[in-house]
């Protein structure tokens, strides 16, 4: 469903009939790292098959390489080869668009390979280069505001990409603002003034709950808090709503404070078709 | 034991340069110069988006080498970067927005330099021993450039401080990360920039944690550059 133009005159389409819609926000969901073939596969099903359900627009999101682990133990996933191999058949199996997070210039290129998404992460959402290799690749690039930086700083990242990289298909993605140590706060301001210009806002609903590094030696979290932070999300108004879901997140390799079970994911999925005919 | 690069070369601030095609190499007394070869960091209203990968400003590294008589380290914030860098500087100076980058550490670390590591604003100062354990048996040092508070500011804590003095050999203070936090500026309290009180007020809560160095950019809006730092540690 296209139903609105995006800063540098961008229809919003991912790939080919998936659209950014603030009437039927683009999911962008899976497990934060793709730990094995199964879980990817298992994961991607059950979720295409609730969006479809619900008419939900839906993109497969998970990491190959976790290269910012807060411990110098923390797993970091099969790697590109093995990865993107995965996510190709994954892709052929259900028809799904990709979202893949990298890391650095050559990582960008190489994740082009395989996504429709490439994204930013937070901490290195100011990196020029990596934004200018993302944007290079043509793809539609997301960004993670930084937990320190504001929306005003966020607009500038934007901005860049539109303007001076000549890529215009840019999705600006709030997920929680330092508040002290170890705790992060949705400021809801920001998913407003980040849609000034017109840029597509996307609110990432698990990293939001992080309490980062709080886990001794490894991020903790809220994940009760997530399906309140969602409904506050999408009555404001986004483009798309992140998630991460397990099929058991007590035994995840990374986040495992914060990702969703499936059938808290279903749930949440429900409240914002009941969210979306309210507002 | 080997005596640690910063404890043998005696130095009270860094200097952070931003190089361009008429650089000639910085030396000043008691300064060492860590150099930017590209301006990595995206700024308000930038336009640049051809940006030059280290590898295709090895022969300036080259030339730099060949001119500097003291030691001067190169930021760097690739993994690859790191493998150029360390062919030419005396140490590598890694901001702190990749201080949870395990590559760039990793490389860092395999590359048998001195390195000088930021504390990045968002990281809380019970994770900086995370920090250490990735560099762990590395000849490195810290950086405080302050925690992020809300938007566009940064406070200096002390404790972040106490555990810098636990977990590294030697540890400094960035003062222009302290006074106007990059894209900023402090536009909601301009009086802040640059503050002279304030500058005084960090260069001397320093002291008391016996901090080693403190950092300045040249580039930086309304700072003081190194000479007047220089004078106010003294």
């Amino acid at each position: 469903m296209q139903n609105k133009i995006y800063a540098g005159n961008w229809d919003g389409e991912i790939c080919k009939g998936v659209y950014l819609s603030e009437q039927r926000p683009l999911i962008m969901a899976g497990p934060c790292m793709l730990e094995t073939r199964e879980l990817g596969f298992e994961m991607a099903e059950f979720l295409k098959n609730k969006c479809s359900k619900m008419n939900l627009p839906y993109v497969f999101k998970t990491s190959y390489d976790k290269a910012n682990r807060t411990s110098s133990n923390g797993v970091r996933g099969p790697g590109f080869e093995k990865g993107s191999q995965w996510l190709r058949e994954i892709k052929e199996e259900f028809g799904v668009p990709i979202l893949i997070d990298v890391h650095t210039p050559s990582e960008a290129i190489q994740a082009a390979q395989i996504a429709d998404i490439i994204q930013i992460p937070a901490f290195l959402c100011q990196q020029r280069e990596l934004l200018a290799a993302a944007a290079s690749t043509g793809k539609t690039i997301q960004v993670k505001k930084g937990q320190w930086t504001s929306a005003q700083e966020m607009l500038e990242v934007a901005k860049y990409l539109v303007e001076q990289c000549g890529n215009p298909k840019v999705i600006l993605v709030e997920r929680g603002t330092n508040f002290g140590y170890n705790n992060l706060v949705v400021d809801f301001r920001n998913l407003v003034d980040m849609k000034k210009f017109g840029n597509a806002v996307v609110f990432d609903a698990t990293h939001a709950v992080q309490l980062p590094g709080a886990g001794d030696g490894k991020s903790s979290g809220l994940r009760d808090m997530v399906p309140h932070l969602v409904k506050a999300a999408v009555a404001v108004g986004v483009d798309g709503v992140f998630m991460e879901v397990h099929s058991n997140p007590a035994q995840a390799l990374s986040d495992a404070d914060t990702q969703l079970s499936p059938k808290a994911a279903e749930l949440i999925l429900e409240d914002i078709c009941r969210i979306l005919e309210r507002v | 034991m080997q005596v640690s690069f910063f404890k043998k070369n005696f130095f009270t601030v860094i200097e952070r340069s931003i190089v361009d095609e008429n650089l000639i190499a910085i030396e000043k007394k008691e300064i060492l110069q860590a150099y930017d070869f590209s301006a990595w960091k995206l700024t308000a209203n930038s336009k640049l988006t051809q940006i030059p990968s280290l590898s295709e400003r090895e022969n300036k590294m080259c030339e730099l080498k060949k001119k500097h008589n003291s030691p001067f380290g190169i930021c760097v914030t690739t993994a690859d970067d790191v493998k150029i860098a360390s062919k030419y500087a005396s140490f590598l100076y890694i901001p702190g927005e990749f201080c949870r980058q395990a590559d760039v550490l990793a490389e860092a670390k395999n590359a048998q330099i001195p390195l000088v590591v930021e504390k990045g604003v968002f990281l809380a100062p019970n994770d900086i021993k995370r920090l250490c354990e990735k560099i762990q048996g590395a000849d490195f040092c810290l950086v405080e450039c302050g925690s992020a508070n809300g938007y566009s500011d940064s406070i200096l804590d002390p404790r972040s401080l106490m555990l810098m003095q636990q977990n590294s050999s030697c540890f400094g203070i960035s003062l222009s990360d302290l006074l106007s936090p990059e894209g900023t500026h402090y536009a909601h309290r301009p009086q802040w920039l640059g503050n002279h009180e304030f500058m005084k007020a960090f260069i001397k809560t320093g002291k008391a944690f016996q901090a080693s160095f403190y950092v300045t950019k040249n580039n930086a809006h309304d700072q003081f550059n190194a000479e007047q730092i220089l004078e106010m540690v003294r």
